[in-house]
């Protein structure tokens, strides 16, 4: 596999370009680097152009330094994977309890005729949608965690590729 | 002093407690699960990276 002799600027190259000025002390803002790797990691094209890149690259120290960028990211989702999973554990399911039990409260009161009228229909209505609203975030919040979740898998994958890439390099295959 | 207190009032405040929190929690994790924005364009941070620094590197094309 070898990579043109010229590439282009895109985010595969932005990302070997942003690793090579951080090896040599200049600063690159946070946001912009997560963003580059988030558009490197979500995309077949850019993770074959920036292996093609490493593979081409003069410096054998330069697949090290996008393979490290490439882990941090990877333990980064990995944590906000976590968190998410903790909301939803904690927060979302005892939301969804709680609306199913103020929804069989309010149906208990009915029928044994505590609550009666317009009342016991007004509380079976917002009980049920509390229901509603709590699953709902709940799917939203799982979502979001899916997400995280290969995010983390397709960087991990991602640095293993960028390190063996810079090993066939330096071999010489 | 909440003697007064009739049991329909305990059950339709303890369901509309429980529906408040629900609601609140619900809202919380939609807030948490809402996409953080972008902090710039992505065609912006390519074209502006330091592709200087690549010269010995990497040969990549001078525009976009």
């Amino acid at each position: 596999m070898k990579g043109p002799l010229k590439f282009k600027r895109r985010p595969a190259t932005a990302l070997v370009a942003m690793a090579n000025s951080l090896s040599m002390g200049d600063a690159v803002p946070g946001g912009e680097l997560r963003q580059i790797i988030t558009a490197v990691v979500s995309d077949r094209a850019e993770r074959a152009a920036l292996l093609a890149a490493i593979r081409t690259a003069n410096d054998p120290d330069c697949g090290l330094a996008v393979a490290d960028l490439l882990t941090a990211y990877a333990s980064e989702a990995a944590e906000a994977e976590a968190q998410a999973r903790d909301a939803d554990q904690v927060i979302g399911q005892w939301a969804q309890r709680l609306a199913a039990g103020a929804l069989l409260a309010s149906f208990g009161a009915a029928i044994a005729g505590t609550v009666t009228g317009g009342l016991a229909f007004g509380l079976t209505l917002l009980s049920f949608s509390g229901f509603v609203f709590a699953t709902a975030s709940r799917i939203g919040g799982r979502g979001k965690m899916r997400r995280r979740a290969q995010d983390r898998d397709s960087a991990d994958s991602l640095a293993r590729h960028v390190l063996e890439a810079g090993k066939l390099k330096k071999e010489g295959k | 002093m909440f003697e007064a207190m009739g049991l329909e009032t305990v059950i339709v405040s303890t369901i509309i407690g429980a529906c408040a929190l629900s609601f609140g929690a619900s809202a919380y994790l939609f807030m948490r699960a809402r996409p953080q924005p972008a902090a710039k364009d992505l065609d912006k941070i390519v074209k502006n990276a330091p592709y200087h620094r690549l010269h010995n590197v990497l040969k990549v094309e001078a525009g976009s």
